[in-house]
């Protein structure tokens, strides 16, 4: 008899691990399965104009000097895009990063340079993102996005409340 | 003998503790890096890509909106083929989907604790609001509906405002494959030769 006991507390209690083995298994498979992963994500800066665009009594400020770039969607393929850098067209981001350094190098010093950037309703975001990078490539920081071209009368329902909307 | 017999009772002894604590590290592992929840930034969104943008660091306070592009059918628009008849967008934050005028709310209610600073003439001396917010753009989508996003934003006194990108190192790596980044429609990829203007 005693020695019998003796056994019995050498081996301990027995635990069965295998249920929650198995539980854990499944929920790996489970996250594996079900997950996610995040991608990497940047971010470019523009910041909206303190003074908002529409306001008619803002007068331009004679210590900067103006780039407007706009984003035209293709005249054949409305997936294709036309950069417009001071109404001159462009058709590779090489060449209006190009411009944009031309036009800065050349725009005299002492004045800040504002970039300005706005697109076509129907242009993909895609390309006004590579016109702010190209900006950015240029070595330009301070970039402004211009107030929308489309008519108010296409505006999103309910109106914006505290914007003060031209007359149409 | 009698040993002998005990110990075939008893069969080979594995040690189960380091498996287990390899399984559990696992497990930790998986659920916090995996998203269960719908998080602010929604991973169905096909960035565009940029080459001078900012790395992402841990977010401060900030509000993201995703902007995708809608059908005509109002399914939005997954994939990166270019839908001309988009007719309109679909902002989700935080996960959930708002309208045009749950957005101007949203935006209102996230300001009012927000810190301020004072704004200029044109906007009738009214606080500014500092809190960034991050705008998340569709790759397809067609520029107005971002737009839309912002002169909600204009109209809440918001002025900080960012664009997510992906990396344009990811476009570069050799795993990238035609079907990268959009599982829904994998023929309809950006095709290259918008890719090689974009990197000429």
């Amino acid at each position: 008899m005693a020695r019998r006991a003796k056994v019995h507390e050498e081996e301990g209690i027995a635990l069965d691990m295998t249920p929650m083995i198995d539980c854990i298994f499944l929920l790996i498979v489970f996250f594996i399965t079900a997950g996610k992963f995040k991608r990497a994500e940047s971010r470019l800066d523009a910041y909206l104009p303190k003074d908002i665009g529409i306001d008619q009594r803002a007068e331009p400020d004679p210590d900067k000097f103006f780039i407007s770039v706009f984003c035209r969607t293709g005249a054949t393929n409305p997936r294709d895009v036309i950069w417009l850098v001071n109404n001159q067209e462009l058709f590779k981001r090489s060449d209006l990063v190009n411009k944009l350094k031309e036009i800065a190098t050349s725009s005299g010093t002492g004045k800040k340079i504002k970039v300005s950037i706005d697109g076509d309703a129907n242009v993909c975001f895609f390309w006004v993102i590579s016109a702010l990078d190209a900006a950015a490539e240029a070595g330009l920081i301070e970039i402004v996005l211009a107030p929308p071209r489309i008519p108010v009368s296409q505006w999103p329902k309910p109106l914006p409340k505290n914007i003060p909307l031209a007359k149409q | 003998m009698r040993r002998a017999k005990l110990q075939i009772e008893e069969g080979i002894a594995i040690d189960m503790t380091p498996i287990i604590d390899i399984i559990f590290q696992l497990l930790i592992f998986l659920m916090c890096v995996t998203e269960i929840t719908k998080t602010e930034n929604d991973q169905r969104l096909v960035l565009p890509y940029a080459s001078k943008a900012t790395p992402e660091t841990e977010p401060t306070e900030r509000v993201v909106i995703n902007v995708f592009p809608k059908g005509k059918s109002g399914m939005l628009l997954y994939s990166l083929m270019l839908d001309t008849g988009a007719r309109d967008a679909s902002v989700t934050v935080e996960g959930n989907a708002l309208t045009w005028g749950d957005l101007q709310k949203y935006l209102e209610i996230r300001g009012r604790s927000a810190k301020k600073t004072s704004g200029g003439v044109g906007v009738g001396n009214r606080e500014l609001v500092d809190l960034p917010v991050k705008i998340r753009g569709h790759r397809t989508c067609p520029f107005q509906y971002v737009q839309f996003a912002m002169i909600y934003c204009i109209d809440m006194s918001y002025w900080k405002i960012s664009f997510g990108t992906f990396n344009i190192d990811d476009f570069h790596l050799p795993a990238v494959t035609e079907d990268y980044g959009d599982q829904m429609n994998a023929g309809d990829l950006w095709n290259p030769p918008e890719l090689n203007k974009l990197f000429q």
